[in-house]
């Protein structure tokens, strides 16, 4: 029973925070609204728009597509300089690890706002905040999977008088190959949803479009919208499981 | 000759040192195995040689160039002339045979041009002859995903012939493969001591390979030397040293 402590603690922090949004489960007895105002509003889905919508949909996957393949391209690089097992020197071990975790914490939705001003609204803030939360994102990911790698391979190549470039092209990239091709799949799964939130800050896409016809009660539009969000995350999701199929 | 005089290595968090003031000179030409426990210290002193691990103190020389204070240009340039074959045959995973194979001439390219996979056609060539060689010519293309233990450590010592080596260094190169296997890997490295005159050094678990294929057996035990001699000398005292029983 030595998880006996771990399970108290796991008890005590659901009631606490439980407690601090102030659930109650009686008001869980109205959970007909929900269904009547979805049931009685929402169907059927309005397709009078459907062509701007899907442009609308391409729009939302151009963002999340550009967005994570430039930050992988800038983190990529980045990253072996921040895993310890290839960084040439501590001071840039270290530096660029203290980046990557200031640029992850910034929250998207305010790098989008702070960039409105030179950018103007549109897609432009919103692919700035993935971008740069991104190469975080990338960067701390593609570091600790470096680090993980099996020495035997990075040993090899040093042994035979490989050069540190050698190392990280014959070494580390070969095996890190399949792992960086899922976790891109998986962010640009994230930026897509990043990408519907920050409509909300006028960039664009379907995000924006899903927030303009909810505020002007046009629900069987929403419906519509909602149907291409699930069109597009599953169709990202079978290209990636195709891909990493064929990468291994 | 190899020169290796007071090295020492203490890993950080182990309470014990793993290497305790090991002297040793080995001439060109021997053939000598390395025996002791796991944990006695053979790793550590192979891999101290090609500084693969960094000593804390000691020096290492080879042919009259001290590989303890070379720079990294330096150490590049004496890896070169160094083989090394690993008990997991660390081969380049994903990528061809033949790409592993020309990776033993990796020290000898510039990096641009390794680096994009444009290996010249003779260093194809090279590599192909190299895998005649370990009797492989035919699975050039495969991936090494594809190949059992012993082919892969075949592909390994193909390696080593690229960097056409004058000392080959071996961290327990037989100890994941089965009995006959083993016995075929051994013979290839006894060949590349007996035909070619590589200085050979290895490190082995199976006394019974080091008897048959050594010309001079050295015992760890603790971080130093109990034993140095020629196999006839290792009975079964001797090998109690080596191996105490606890």
């Amino acid at each position: 029973m030595r998880n006996l402590p771990a399970l108290f603690i796991v008890l005590i922090l659901l009631v606490w925070s439980g407690y601090g949004i102030g659930i109650e489960w009686s008001l869980f007895k109205d959970l007909g609204n929900s269904v009547r105002f979805v049931s009685e509003h929402w169907f059927p889905p309005d397709l009078s728009n459907s062509g701007a919508a899907w442009r609308a949909m391409i729009d939302t996957l151009q963002m999340a597509l550009f967005s994570t393949l430039a930050a992988l391209v800038i983190a990529f690089p980045l990253s072996f300089l921040a895993a310890r097992n290839w960084s040439p020197g501590l001071w840039l071990y270290n530096g660029s690890r203290a980046v990557f975790n200031f640029i992850r914490s910034i929250p998207e939705i305010v790098l989008a706002l702070i960039f409105i001003p030179t950018l103007g609204l549109g897609p432009l803030p919103a692919v700035m905040a993935l971008i740069i939360h991104n190469i975080g994102v990338f960067g701390k990911m593609i570091s600790e999977m470096i680090e993980a790698m099996d020495d035997g391979p990075l040993e090899a190549v040093k042994a035979v008088g490989g050069s540190r470039l050698h190392v990280a092209v014959y070494g580390i990239l070969p095996q890190m190959l399949p792992l960086i091709f899922s976790q891109y799949f998986y962010r640009l799964e994230v930026a897509i949803r990043t990408c519907l939130v920050l409509g909300i800050v006028g960039a664009g896409g379907l995000g924006q479009m899903l927030y303009n016809d909810f505020k002007q009660f046009m629900y069987q539009k929403v419906t519509y919208e909602v149907l291409l969000i699930m069109v597009l995350v599953t169709a990202v999701d079978y290209t990636g499981a195709f891909i990493r199929k064929r990468v291994k | 000759m190899l020169e290796i005089t007071g090295l020492t290595k203490q890993y950080s968090g182990e309470k014990e040192p793993a290497l305790q003031n090991i002297s040793l000179t080995v001439r060109e030409g021997e053939f000598v195995a390395v025996l002791g426990r796991s944990g006695a210290g053979k790793s550590t002193m192979i891999r101290c040689i090609n500084r693969l691990v960094e000593p804390d103190t000691g020096s290492i020389v080879w042919k009259g160039r001290s590989i303890t204070g070379m720079n990294t240009r330096e150490l590049r340039s004496l890896r070169r002339e160094i083989g090394f074959v690993f008990q997991h045959f660390n081969l380049l995973p994903r990528l061809s045979v033949l790409t592993n194979v020309i990776a033993g001439r990796f020290g000898m390219m510039p990096s641009w041009r390794s680096v994009t996979g444009q290996f010249t056609e003779a260093d194809r060539k090279l590599a192909l002859e190299a895998l005649e060689e370990v009797g492989l010519g035919s699975l050039a293309a495969k991936r090494v995903e594809d190949l059992s233990g012993g082919q892969r450590q075949r592909v390994a010592i193909a390696r080593v012939l690229m960097q056409q080596p004058s000392l080959l260094l071996g961290d327990e190169p037989i100890s994941s493969l089965d009995p006959v296997t083993s016995e075929r890997i051994m013979r290839y490295i006894g060949g590349l001591h007996r035909e070619r005159g590589m200085t050979i050094l290895l490190n082995l678990h199976d006394v019974n390979s080091a008897k048959a294929f050594a010309t001079r057996i050295i015992g760890l035990s603790g971080g130093r030397i109990v034993f140095d001699g020629p196999p006839q000398q290792l009975g079964d005292q001797e090998l109690l040293q080596i191996y105490p029983l606890d």
